[in-house]
């Protein structure tokens, strides 16, 4: 207490260096604490599972198809499921949620977002409801009563949150479907899902076949098998399954993932990256405060040698000057938690959707801890070097009358200057590392789309209940289409299957046999990205056509198969040679009667569209709606009429051939802002920090240089006397200041490359060794530590050698 | 009391040993009020500082109550200096951040005395210092004379055997010099033994032995 009481007491005699201090501190630890909270919140907390680290995704791999994630066809995961014996059991969803679950009965028709999952989905995962229950194992099998758990949110919004819920009837695409249970609030898997529906008793044919992979599959390990014994069994019979109903094994197997990593993705290694560029500042930070310490150490070396000499053991001295920083630290630590709190809102804000979780990162008591955990932390990490250093002064020299004020011993200088090298190097390291997420958020900000961002979409997906046929959904969408584009304003107007950029990664891969190959190419070529489309699409999109030609109207389901590749799909099948007129088969093509392909002539070359990744283009194969399977989920229109407008026009004209088909409008810029979105967090973040870190290094070394200005006034006022002139001080003191700050680019430089190498699967179109970046960094620094050397600098050339001389 | 047999004290310098103190034989017997007189760079508060046991670089023999403190540890050295010696300072080198009464109970802490015991031991000096009325200032509120007083309760708080005192009214007008002189003096009196370094012959009248220092010898 005492301590405590002394401690605080002298803090307040220095308010301005104190007041500094603890702002320093507060703005390193509320980061810290701001990304911690992040961390905790989106990493750290367990998933709403039992035992999430038994749960692994299962994944098929095909090397010759150039993926290690293929999706699993429904009758292969029937067999997994059936033969495997490392897994408690096995579930499996679709790879994406849809949007096409209408909810009817209600005021108005409404989309909601779902995902027809396996009987045992939730027993698998260990999720049990709310409210009501989940599904029980009759009704995941054929035949099964239409049963529907919903989430908490579509719950509360969709249906008021009704309390009596659960047993009611909700017509859903048509079919009476009694609710039998609300999951809790944060359950989101997969994430976005709104309600979960048996998927035996309601899967359409067309994905019941063994060709269609579009499942996601979840295992949960026996207690004790390992990840890999399960993986390497579902590798053998992937192996097996494919000797059975194809050509051969090459190639094949499993791959598998942990639902934590499946369920973050890059998020864990970009929040583990920014935390630890947050943790790089925080010890600039303690690096300011050391040497504000340090310095006060050395102005403190009588009163320490007294204390000493009255009877003080070192031990004693170290505890006082910790309690300071230790007063220091908490009240930085306590400032900071409020700036965290802050910081939690904006981070939440900024936060991509990629992110689970992200709406719930807040302060709560494990951050509350973290924070008290980093502040005492901080006061070591600050305190203990100068509070060992002040506790050895040389005592008779400290006490002697005779001693010159502040002359610090080579051993301190050399503290100081190790510290402003430490200091340069983690800004160096903070600095380059912005530069290269900087350098990543603006080539992704640079790649060609291929379309039109500002192309508006509306989702005009067709309940199978009400039109239960192909043709009857190509005829609403083909009147739908010539309705829309005859609206005044509309330039251009189709539909598509899948819109670019929309489901993060997942789109339909086809397998692609080009005429001339053997039978066995299918299996050999990689995927394509298959596109299914109406006439007018590329107009719509704002997509080129290269070469040849798009659609056209008369390439109608009985007309000659036709498809457009795209320039990457050109260039990696017909290397050099003009794809027109070349012939392919792809998904869904069927076979003649003599049982070889029926082939699809390339009629036009389209540039290349981000339809899955912005940062990477895939084989590009569009094929016409009319001639394909799959039927058009989506409306594009091109028109300079602003969104609501717009969206008002179009949902009268699908009104007026069907008055409750609900569609929601959206530009595609909301997709592509998605897409990019964690690039963007990743880059603001880094840079906010950047500019921290700058601004703290640059004060950082104002000080150390100020503080040696002051402590070299006499010898500066010798040269002065000496004739020493206005450069020779300058640079005797700038030269001082930079000599540490050199060494510490060095240092910071190797720390960069290693960060860069670290966070490399996060960077796009930037090397980890970028030299824009890591000489941004360096010429950033140097003007900095120039900056901060110049006010010292002017001091020293007013030095007067006469009263310098006196004192 | 302290028996010092051929003590000597140099630095290195170029390579070489600048020597400070030179063969230093000297007795001080307890209840002795010795001064230690010389011109400057005499070696005197050096020898102090031997003396004193913050100065542990030298060479020789130095018993201090039969304890040969050449041959302790660091640690031990300061464990018998923290026992035994009070220190009084030219400049006073008062805890600036500390109230009066905090600079007397601080060396208490030091030596781990419980709290009500510090009490009562502080708020006797404070008594027989006749203090008690500035207790509660800061040594910026105080004259020289006031610090120096408060120096020497300070060095007495703990009931040292021996107080060394380096050019203890160095700083003070003759007054205040003559009052702090005159309680060396019935501290003396009182049993305590004072050793101290004066370039004044009138303080040095104070004390009934004085010892000559000149380059660092003894002198005659």
């Amino acid at each position: 207490m005492q301590e405590l009481r002394h401690a605080v007491r002298r803090l307040a005699r220095t308010p301005l260096s104190s007041l500094s201090a603890i702002l320093t501190l507060a703005l390193g630890i509320g980061a810290t604490t701001a990304l911690f909270s992040a961390l905790d919140t989106v990493v750290l907390r367990p998933f709403p599972f039992r035992d999430p680290d038994r749960l692994v995704m299962l994944f098929e791999t095909h090397a010759k198809r150039g993926s290690d994630r293929f999706e699993v066809s429904w009758p292969n995961y029937e067999d997994w499921r059936r033969q495997q014996r490392s897994y408690d059991d096995l579930a499996a969803m679709p790879n994406a949620v849809s949007d096409g679950f209408i909810l009817e009965g209600r005021d108005t028709p409404r989309r909601l977002k779902g995902s027809l999952v396996s009987g045992n989905f939730f027993d698998v995962l260990g999720s049990r409801a709310a409210l009501g229950r989940t599904f029980q194992p009759e009704e995941g099998r054929s035949g099964g009563a239409p049963v529907v758990v919903l989430s908490h949110a579509a719950w509360q919004q969709a249906l008021g949150g009704d309390p009596g819920i659960v047993g009611r009837s909700l017509a859903i695409n048509g079919t009476a479907t009694t609710v039998v249970g609300v999951m809790a609030s944060d359950f989101d898997f997969p994430r976005g899902a709104e309600l979960w529906l048996p998927a035996v008793t309601t899967l359409p044919d067309v994905v019941a076949s063994r060709q269609t992979g579009f499942l996601h599959v979840i295992g949960r390990l026996k207690a004790g098998v390992a990840p890999e014994t399960g993986r390497a069994e579902i590798d053998g019979l992937v192996r097996q399954l494919a000797r059975q109903y194809r050509t051969d094994d090459k190639g094949r197997g499993a791959a598998t993932l942990a639902v934590t990593d499946y369920l973050l993705g890059s998020t864990r290694l970009a929040l583990f990256a920014l935390f630890g560029v947050v943790g790089l500042v925080l010890l600039i930070a303690c690096g300011n405060v050391a040497h504000l310490l340090l310095a006060q150490g050395l102005a403190r070396r009588r009163e320490t040698a007294v204390r000493l000499a009255i009877g003080a053991s070192r031990g004693r001295v170290v505890r006082q000057q910790l309690t300071e920083s230790l007063v220091l630290a908490l009240a930085g630590g306590g400032l900071g938690l409020l700036l965290a709190a802050w910081g939690v809102r904006v981070l939440a804000a900024l936060a991509p959707e990629e992110i689970p979780r992200a709406s719930e990162i807040a302060v709560n008591p494990a951050v509350l801890a973290f924070s008290l955990g980093l502040s005492l932390v901080t006061a070591l990490v600050c305190g203990l070097v100068p509070a060992l250093q002040a506790s050895r002064p040389d005592v008779v020299d400290a006490l002697r009358d005779s001693s010159r004020g502040l002359t610090a011993s080579r051993a301190s200088r050399r503290l100081e200057g190790g510290l402003v090298a430490l200091q340069a190097a983690l800004a160096v390291v903070v600095l380059a590392g912005s530069g290269l997420f900087a350098r990543s958020l603006l080539a992704l900000e640079h790649v060609p789309l291929g379309f039109d961002p500002q192309t508006r979409s509306f989702n005009v997906g067709l309940p199978d209940w009400k039109y239960p046929s192909l043709e009857a959904k190509r005829a609403f969408h083909h009147a739908l289409v010539e309705r829309v584009r005859a609206l005044p304003g509309v330039e251009a107007a189709a539909a598509t299957f899948l819109r670019p950029l929309e489901l993060g990664g997942i789109g339909v891969n086809s397998w692609i046999a080009l005429e001339g190959e053997g039978s066995e190419a299918q299996d050999r070529n990689p995927s394509v990205n298959y596109q299914s489309v109406t006439p007018g699409y590329f107009e719509a999109m704002g997509a080129h056509i290269l070469r040849g030609r798009g659609f056209e109207e008369a390439d109608g389901a009985s007309a000659p198969g036709v498809v457009v590749v795209g320039e990457a799909t050109a260039r990696r099948f017909w290397p050099g040679q003009d794809p027109i007129g070349k012939r392919v088969a792809v998904y869904g093509a069927k076979a003649d009667p003599k049982g070889g392909y029926v082939w699809q002539t390339v009629v036009g070359v389209a540039q290349d569209v981000r339809h899955r990744q912005v940062h990477e283009a895939a084989l590009d194969l569009y094929v016409p709606s009319e001639q394909s399977p799959f039927p058009a989920e989506y409306l594009v229109v091109k028109s300079p009429i602003e969104t609501a407008g717009l969206a008002a026009s179009v949902r009268r004209e699908i009104a007026a051939l069907d008055k409750d088909q609900p569609s929601d409008a959206v530009a595609l810029l909301r997709f592509v802002d998605r897409a990019r979105g964690g690039a963007r967090f990743r880059a603001v973040l880094i840079l906010a920090f950047a500019g921290l870190a700058a601004a703290l290094a640059g004060f950082g070394l104002y000080g150390v240089l100020a503080h040696a200005v002051s402590r070299r006034v006499p010898e500066i006022g010798v040269r002065v006397a000496l004739g020493a002139r206005s450069r020779d001080i300058a640079t005797l003191v700038l030269v001082e200041g930079l000599r540490p700050v050199a060494l510490g680019l060095l240092l910071g430089l190797g720390g960069a490359v290693a960060f860069g190498r670290a966070a490399r699967s996060l960077l796009f179109g930037v090397s980890a060794t970028d030299a824009t970046a890591l000489a941004l960094s360096v010429v950033t620094l140097l003007f900095l530590a120039v900056l901060g050397g110049l006010g010292p600098a002017r001091r020293a050339l007013r030095v007067d050698p006469v009263t310098a001389l006196r004192e | 009391m302290i028996e010092l047999r051929n003590v000597e004290r140099w630095h290195e310098q170029g390579g070489q040993r600048a020597y400070v103190l030179r063969r230093i034989t000297l007795t001080i017997k307890e209840g002795e009020f010795v001064s230690i007189m010389g011109p400057s760079g005499a070696g005197k508060s050096t020898l102090l500082h031997v003396l004193g046991m913050h100065d542990g670089e030298f060479s020789g023999e130095f018993d201090f109550l039969g304890e040969p403190i050449h041959k302790l540890s660091r640690k031990a050295r300061l464990e018998v200096q923290k026992k035994n010696i009070g220190f009084v300072f030219q400049s006073y080198h008062l805890l600036d951040d500390l109230t009066v009464y905090e600079n007397l109970e601080i060396p208490l802490s030091y030596r781990d005395v419980k709290k009500s015991e510090r009490q009562g031991i502080v708020a006797d000096v404070l008594d027989r210092f006749h203090i008690v009325g500035k207790k509660d200032l800061y040594p910026n509120q105080l004259s020289g004379g006031q610090q120096q007083l408060v120096a020497v309760a300070r060095a007495l708080v703990a009931k040292p055997k021996l107080i060394l005192a380096d050019e203890p009214t160095g700083n003070l007008h003759s007054d205040q010099g003559r009052e702090i002189m005159e309680l060396f003096r019935t501290l003396n009196e009182a049993g305590t033994t004072i050793v101290q370094v004066t370039h004044s012959e009138t303080n040095a009248t104070y004390g009934n032995r004085i010892v000559k220092l000149r380059d660092g010898w003894l002198a005659d």
